[in-house]
C-alpha cells in the first residue's frame, strides 16, 4: 500500500519546507491563541459581559414576586446575562419593536392577589417571534423560572400568611414563619443556579460555554491551517504522477506516501504548538472550567488525544489540493470551506442553536464528527462511535483523493 | 533493433517525439501500435516494463527540494548509492561532486546527469533519453555521451530524439517524424541534409 522510500522523501521534503511554514503558522497560531484566551477571559469575567435586557410590566415592588427578581438579580447566575427594566406595557412594546430590550414579561395586575386565593394567574412572556438566539433561549428560561420557581414560592408565603391569619397566629409566630420560609425562599431561588448553569449556551459533551469556545478556537485553526501548507500541498505536476507510476509507484502508493508524510508533519507542529501554549498558560494561568489547569504536560496528552481529529481534518485538506490544481483558487476555496464548515460543525454558533433536526445529523457530518471529537478529548471522554467516524472519514477523504488523482491521470490520457 | 544499437528520433519541435517516449514508457496511451521487446509487447506487460525499460524526460522529474542523495535514495538503497559511486553508474555521471546539493540549486547539466542516474537504477535493457543534450556545456555533453557509449557497449539499447547533429555520431540509424509519419534512414543516408531541413 505505501512505498518507503517515496514516503521518507515527502516526509524529508515536508520537513524541509516545515521553517518556511512553520513561522507564519505560530505567528496565526499566537494570534489565535490570544483570541481565544481574550475571549475565555472575557467569558470567565462574567460581570463585564453583554447583558440581555429584559422588561418587566406589572407591579411587582414590594412583592414577593418583586423580591425574587431582585433576588435573580443580585444573587443568580443569570446577573451575568440579564438586566431587568421595570417598564409600563407600552414602552417595554416600543423597546421590544427598536430591539432595545429582547423580551418583556408582563405581571397581570392582581398578580398577587389572585395567588392568595390560590388561583394560578399566568405570566405572559413576549418577544419578537423571528427571534432563536442566543438572549431568547436566557430569557425563556428565565420566564420558566420565574412562572415555575418564583410563582409558587411567592403562593406559598402568601397562603401562610392568610392561614395565620385565619386561624389567630400571634405576629411573633407569624414573623418567625414568615423568616424561616423567606430563608428557603431566597435558598430555593439561589440554589436555581444549579439548574441554569448546564443549560446556559446549550453547549454539548459537558463543556461549559467558555471550554466550547477554547474547542472551537483550536478546531478552526486546524480548518485553516491546510493553507499555510500549499508549499507541502501543491499537487505534483501531472508529468510527475504519470513518470513515477511508470515507474512502479502507483497512484494508491503516491497518495498514502504524500498523505501520511504530510500528516507526521502536522502533527509535529500540532506538537509544538501545544507545548508553546502550554508553556505560555503555565506563566499566565488560563482555568477553563471543567478541565485542569493548562501546562505541558496537559496541553501535550491534549494534542496527542485529538490526533485522529487532525489526521482527519488533514486528510481533508489534501483532498482539496488533490481536485484543485491552481494553488491560488485551492487557498481561496480552503478559506471559504474553513469557513462554512466550522459554521456547520458549530464553531461560531453552539449547536444546540440550530433547528432541531440538524442538531441530530450534525455528529454524523464529518466535521461535526471531528468538533465533537476535539470537545470529547477535552471533557475526557471520548466515545468510541466519535473515533470510529473520524478515523472513518479520515480515510474515505484519502480513497477520494486517490479517485481524484487517477481521474486527473485519466483525462490528461495517462 | 538490436542489443548494443542506438537510433535517434528526429524531429521539428511540436512533431510528437516526446508524446512517442511518453507512450513507449506507458505514460501516455497509445491508440494502437506495440512495443516488442524479445517478443514481449512492453506496453500491455508494465511489469516487465518497469524492470526492461529507463526513461529520461527532457524536463529532469526531480524532486527540488531534496538533495540528489535524497532523490537517488527513491530508487536506490544506500547500500547501492555507495557502490555505484565507487565504480558504477554514479561514477561515470560524477554524481559524488553534487551528492548533497538541493536540486533547486543545481544546473541544468547536474539536473540532466541526476534524472540518468535515477532513471537506470533498474539496470534497464533500453534507454529513452529525450534530447539528452539540450542546453548543456561541452563539458556535461561529453559525460553523458561517455555514459551512453558505455551503456551500449555493456548491450544496452538506446533510443534518443535531439535536434544536435554531434549525437547522430554514436547513432546507429534514425528515424524523422513529419507531418505525423515515421520513416528511417541508415546512417549513410543524407541525415545532416534532413537534420537541417528540420
Amino acid at each position: 500500500m505505501i512505498r518507503k522510500s517515496y514516503f521518507k522523501a515527502n516526509l524529508k521534503r515536508n520537513i524541509r519546507l516545515l521553517p518556511s511554514i512553520l513561522l507564519p503558522v505560530l505567528a496565526i497560531g499566537l494570534i489565535f491563541a490570544v483570541i481565544g484566551s481574550a475571549a475565555v477571559y472575557s467569558v470567565l469575567n462574567s460581570e463585564s459581559r453583554a447583558k440581555v435586557k429584559l422588561g418587566l410590566v406589572g407591579k411587582t415592588e414590594g412583592t414577593y414576586l418583586g423580591f425574587g427578581i431582585d433576588s435573580v438579580q443580585k444573587y443568580d447566575t443569570s446577573k451575568y446575562e440579564l438586566t431587568f427594566l421595570r417598564l409600563d406595557e407600552e414602552t417595554a412594546k416600543s423597546k421590544l419593536k427598536k430591539r432595545e430590550i429582547s423580551a418583556y414579561l408582563v405581571v397581570p395586575d392582581r398578580f398577587v392577589s389572585d395567588l392568595v386565593e390560590g388561583k394560578n394567574p399566568q405570566i405572559t412572556y413576549v418577544s419578537n417571534k423571528t427571534e432563536n438566539n442566543f438572549s431568547s433561549e436566557i430569557i425563556k428560561e428565565v420566564a420558566a423560572v420565574i412562572s415555575s420557581t418564583v410563582s409558587p414560592a411567592e403562593a406559598g408565603i402568601y397562603s401562610m400568611h392568610k392561614i395565620a391569619d385565619d386561624n389567630g397566629f400571634s405576629k411573633s409566630e407569624i414573623r418567625k414563619a414568615d423568616t424561616e420560609l423567606s430563608l428557603d425562599y431566597i435558598s430555593f431561588v439561589l440554589n436555581r443556579n444549579k439548574i441554569f448553569a448546564p443549560e446556559f449556551l446549550g453547549v454539548s459533551d459537558g463543556l461549559p460555554g467558555e471550554t466550547y469556545y477554547f474547542c472551537a478556537v483550536i478546531f478552526f485553526f486546524m480548518l485553516i491551517w491546510g493553507i499555510f501548507c500549499t508549499g507541502i500541498l501543491k499537487t505534483k505536476t501531472i508529468s510527475y504522477i504519470g513518470y513515477i507510476k511508470s515507474r512502479g509507484i502507483g497512484i494508491t502508493r503516491q497518495i498514502t506516501g504524500e498523505y501520511f508524510a504530510f500528516s507526521v508533519v502536522s502533527a509535529t507542529v500540532l506538537v509544538v504548538i501545544s507545548v508553546i501554549t502550554g508553556s505560555v498558560f503555565e506563566h499566565i494561568p488560563l482555568n477553563l472550567p471543567g478541565f485542569d489547569r493548562i501546562g505541558v504536560s496537559s496541553a501535550l496528552l491534549f494534542s496527542f488525544k485529538i490526533l485522529p481529529a487532525l489526521f482527519m481534518i488533514t486528510a481533508f485538506e489534501f483532498l482539496l489540493y488533490e481536485l484543485v490544481e491552481s494553488s491560488c483558487a485551492v487557498i481561496i476555496g480552503q478559506f471559504v470551506c474553513a469557513i462554512v464548515l466550522a459554521y456547520m460543525a458549530g464553531c461560531f454558533y453552539p449547536i444546540n442553536f440550530f433547528p432541531v433536526s440538524y442538531q441530530k445529523i450534525v455528529p454524523f457530518l464529518p466535521f461535526g464528527a471531528a468538533f465533537s471529537y476535539i470537545r470529547q478529548a477535552f471533557a475526557k471522554n471520548i466515545s468510541l462511535s466519535g473515533f470510529v467516524a473520524v478515523t472513518a472519514y479520515g480515510l474515505a477523504f484519502v480513497i477520494i483523493s486517490v479517485f481524484a488523482r487517477k481521474a486527473r491521470t485519466e483525462r490528461s490520457g495517462r | 533493433m538490436n542489443s548494443g544499437e542506438c537510433i535517434a528520433v528526429l524531429g521539428s519541435n511540436g512533431c510528437g517525439k516526446s508524446t512517442l517516449f511518453n507512450i513507449l514508457y506507458g505514460i501516455t496511451r497509445g491508440n494502437s501500435g506495440k512495443f516488442l521487446c524479445d517478443g514481449t509487447d512492453l506496453l500491455s506487460n508494465s511489469k516487465l516494463r518497469e524492470k526492461t525499460v529507463a526513461y529520461v524526460p527532457q524536463n529532469p522529474l526531480l524532486i527540488e527540494e531534496l538533495s540528489a542523495k535524497d532523490n537517488l535514495l527513491m530508487w536506490y538503497t544506500a547500500d547501492e548509492i555507495k557502490a555505484s559511486l565507487s565504480s558504477g553508474v554514479l561514477n561515470i555521471l560524477g554524481i559524488s561532486g553534487f551528492l548533497k546539493t538541493p536540486v533547486k540549486k543545481m544546473s541544468g547539466g547536474m539536473k540532466k546527469r541526476l534524472s540518468i542516474a535515477c532513471a537506470v537504477s533498474n539496470k534497464p535493457k533500453i534507454l529513452l533519453l529525450d534530447e539528452p543534450s539540450s542546453a548543456l556545456d561541452p563539458m556535461c555533453k561529453k559525460t553523458i555521451y561517455e555514459y551512453i557509449e558505455r551503456f551500449k557497449k555493456f548491450g544496452g539499447t538506446v533510443i534518443l530524439s535531439t535536434h544536435d547533429l554531434d549525437e547522430l555520431a554514436f547513432c546507429d540509424a534514425a528515424f524523422v517524424i513529419k507531418d505525423g509519419l515515421l520513416s528511417s534512414f541508415k546512417k549513410s543516408d543524407d541525415i545532416d541534409g534532413t537534420v537541417t531541413q528540420l
